[in-house]
């Protein structure tokens, strides 16, 4: 079924896909549906750069911005948004496919339908997302193509392809569209595009453990955890600003947690009354060249700061955890145990008896020297 | 006549009063430790009884039942001093149980018997550590070893120290290195030589933990004696059971059996002298007929400080009635100076006997 590019992007919050107008060379709005008639600037060796910025959100209310207010051809200066890096894009030139039968691509309001419709030809060229979320690659401008056993050249039709296994614990994002070029030269040259694909994170990964009393096996609260991966530290971030301490284990609640190597940042997490150590996370990824998250599989550590009250820190305070691994308990052995085996002595025994007898002996004797 | 007085008045009973009671509360403490160590000698006893009739596969399998729960905690590194400890224990642990002896209840929790000949120490030991039973004896420190010897196994007897009741582990300081202990568990007699002795934290459970391959007895009680704040820990290692220690041992076993003895000679003893008290106070409250012999010119009768002279009246006769007692009577006659001690032979006699001196 054919879908409005426009009614996907404002239906499917998660996958956003750019339609754009097609801009000729001169500056003209051409719709695509003249394409054929059209007779355009033609440059076989114009180059555009597009630079792909992937987003990544666990919730509407996290991203309030939709595509819309997205400028093409500005970088956003939104550093706070979450990106995930290592993404990779196939890009795929479908100019031959697109202009063979240019109507058949656009829906009604002119846009191009990416969709199933463009099939994937030729190599693509991979775009893979750093450790900004950001992959930069130049492309033609125009593509030769044959109509009517004529070669010419037209602009190009390019069509993105996100590699789902790059972004596991995401939703799919559909493919999408893009017409070069895009606005007006400048000296020449034409402008850098930015493009921003979203990802709904669909998926969330926990990080939880237990501690309990080593001989009843009985759940404590009260014990102080630092969670590390590495040698770094979770802060748990609420509005962006560092939560100091969690005592309480929520499951239902993904929290935002970033990663650092600061130990000063790091959140103390505190054994909830039913022992339980954690928190709930979207799926690893990078803000600003900060790790957040939690990896699929990750191995992390569990580094117990303080035990509850009348209990023994251990030895050994590092214990390993996984993301996987759920059931992972922590024992802490009580103190304080042994048996208090003293009395206050006989002391006051002998002196409070001692002197009772003194007492009455002297009385006794005094009693019988008068006469 | 004059009003007959009572034997006793409200003084002389009040001083009774004082003198028994001072008596009693220095002698509780001997006293009870004594009934304690007798009753405990009869625990003993009768564990030792039930022990030897027991044929030799209940004893074996009661051993290995021991045996292996040892090597299931020397497995588990357990942790000494713990299972519901610390409900049974208060953290004053002054032993502020109001439940009497009970010597049915503490023969079942008799596992073995502690033997210290140095102190005179016969005690039994209990399974497991309450603040009921430490009263009465050594007790078990709930997560170490049962004492049956063997590689890696610690036992840990705790035992009070100080209370008023018994003596138990008072006097365990006194055991210095190279010092020897027995444990008789079933038909098996151990021997620990003591090889260190250790202040520790009430916390420091750790050190109470199995050394693997080592056979260790720790005993444990309160320091400094009075204020408890820390544990004394004397530990023993296993050496070869001998003859002499077995007669050792049988000595401390008598001893604690004949204190209990010992201590009612001394109460028959004490109630005698509380006779004898209170025949001086009823002889002190009633006045006696004190004669001087005859052809005295001058008597001087002293008593302590207290002293007065009495002249022979118109018949030449010294007679005067003074509270019974015990006197000097200086008599000055013609031919010279006689001196007397004038006492109450009897509590029904009339007048005071005088003996020449």
């Amino acid at each position: 079924m054919k879908k409005s590019f426009l009614k996907k992007a404002l239906v499917m919050a998660g996958a956003a896909l750019l339609a754009l107008p097609l801009v000729l060379g001169n500056g003209n709005l051409v719709s695509a549906a003249d394409g054929d008639g059209a007779t355009p600037t033609t440059d076989p060796v114009a180059k555009q750069s597009i630079t792909l910025v992937k987003y990544a959100y666990t919730n509407k209310a996290d991203f309030p911005t939709e595509n819309t207010s997205d400028d093409i051809f500005t970088k956003s200066t939104d550093t706070t948004t979450k990106r995930l890096s290592n993404v990779t894009f196939n890009v795929y030139n479908v100019s031959q496919q697109y202009w063979d039968n240019p109507d058949h691509y656009q829906d009604k309001d002119g846009q191009i339908v990416a969709n199933g419709e463009l099939k994937e030809a030729g190599t693509p060229v991979a775009m893979k997302t750093d450790a900004n979320g950001e992959a930069t690659a130049s492309f033609d401008v125009f593509t030769k193509v044959t109509i009517k056993d004529k070669e010419v050249q037209r602009p190009s039709v390019y069509v993105f392809k996100e590699d789902p296994l790059t972004t596991q614990g995401y939703d799919k994002q559909n493919d999408f569209a893009l017409s070069l070029p895009q606005g007006g030269l400048t000296d020449g040259k034409y402008q850098d595009l930015y493009v921003y694909p979203k990802n709904k994170s669909t998926s969330t990964f926990d990080l939880k453990f237990k501690k309990i009393d080593s001989i009843t096996k009985d759940a404590l609260a009260g014990a102080k955890f630092n969670i590390m991966k590495g040698n770094l530290y979770a802060t748990i971030l609420k509005d962006g600003t560092r939560v100091a301490t969690v005592d309480q284990y929520d499951e239902k609640n993904p929290v935002d947690v970033k990663w650092t190597s600061d130990k000063s940042e790091a959140t103390e997490f505190i054994s909830d009354k039913d022992g339980y150590v954690g928190f709930v996370a979207v799926i690893e990824n990078t803000q600003n060249g900060v790790l957040h998250g939690i990896a699929e599989n990750g191995k992390y550590t569990a580094w117990e700061v303080d035990a509850p009250a009348g209990y023994e820190v251990p030895a050994k305070k590092d214990t390993p955890i996984t993301e996987k691994d759920n059931s992972v308990e922590i024992p802490n052995t009580p103190k304080g145990l042994l048996p208090h085996t003293g009395g206050a002595g006989i002391v006051l025994f002998v002196v409070l008896g001692a002197a009772l007898v003194v007492l009455g002996g002297v009385a006794y004797n005094k009693r019988r020297t008068s006469f | 006549m004059a009003k007959q007085k009572k034997a006793l008045g409200l003084i002389d009973i009040i001083i009774m009063l004082l003198i028994i009671a001072g008596i009693g509360v220095l002698a509780y403490p001997f006293v009870s430790d004594a009934y304690v160590s007798y009753k405990n000698q009869q625990v003993i006893d009768g564990y030792q009884q039930r022990e030897t009739h027991k044929n030799q596969a209940a004893l074996k399998k009661e051993y290995q039942s021991y045996q292996a729960k040892n090597q299931a905690m020397a497995t588990a590194n357990m942790a000494p001093g713990v299972s519901g400890f610390n409900a049974a224990v208060n953290a004053q642990g002054t032993a502020q149980t109001s439940e009497k002896r009970n010597q049915k209840k503490l023969a079942s929790q008799t596992i073995a018997q502690l033997t210290i000949p140095k102190i005179g120490l016969s005690l039994p030991v209990f399974n497991h550590t309450t603040d009921w039973l430490l009263q009465f004896g050594a007790c078990l420190l709930d997560g170490t070893s049962y004492p049956t010897g063997g590689k890696s196994t610690h036992a840990v007897i705790s035992g009070h120290r100080g209370v008023p009741n018994a003596e138990l582990f008072t006097r365990l300081p006194e055991l210095k290195q190279g010092d020897k202990f027995f444990i008789r568990i079933g038909n098996k007699k151990l021997a620990y030589q003591v090889f260190s002795r250790r202040v520790i934290e009430p916390t420091e459970v750790s050190s109470l933990k199995i050394k693997p391959g080592q056979d260790l007895v720790t005993l444990m009680t309160c320091t400094p004696y009075m204020i408890n704040s820390q544990r004394l820990l004397i530990t023993g290692r296993r050496v070869p059971y001998h003859a002499a220690d077995a007669e050792a041992s049988k000595w401390a076993e008598l001893w604690n059996k004949l204190k209990f003895y010992v201590w009612l000679v001394a109460i028959a003893a004490l109630l005698l002298l509380m006779g004898r008290l209170l025949r001086g106070l009823i002889i002190g409250r009633t006045r006696y007929l004190l004669v001087v012999p005859s052809g005295a010119s001058r008597a001087v009768v002293r008593r302590g400080r207290h002293q007065r002279t009495f002249t022979p009246d118109d018949e030449g006769r010294i007679e005067h009635k003074l509270p019974g007692g015990r006197y000097w009577v200086t008599v000055e006659t013609a031919t010279g100076t006689v001196r007397y001690r004038a006492s109450i032979k009897h509590l029904k006699d009339r007048q005071f006997t005088l003996k020449r001196k």
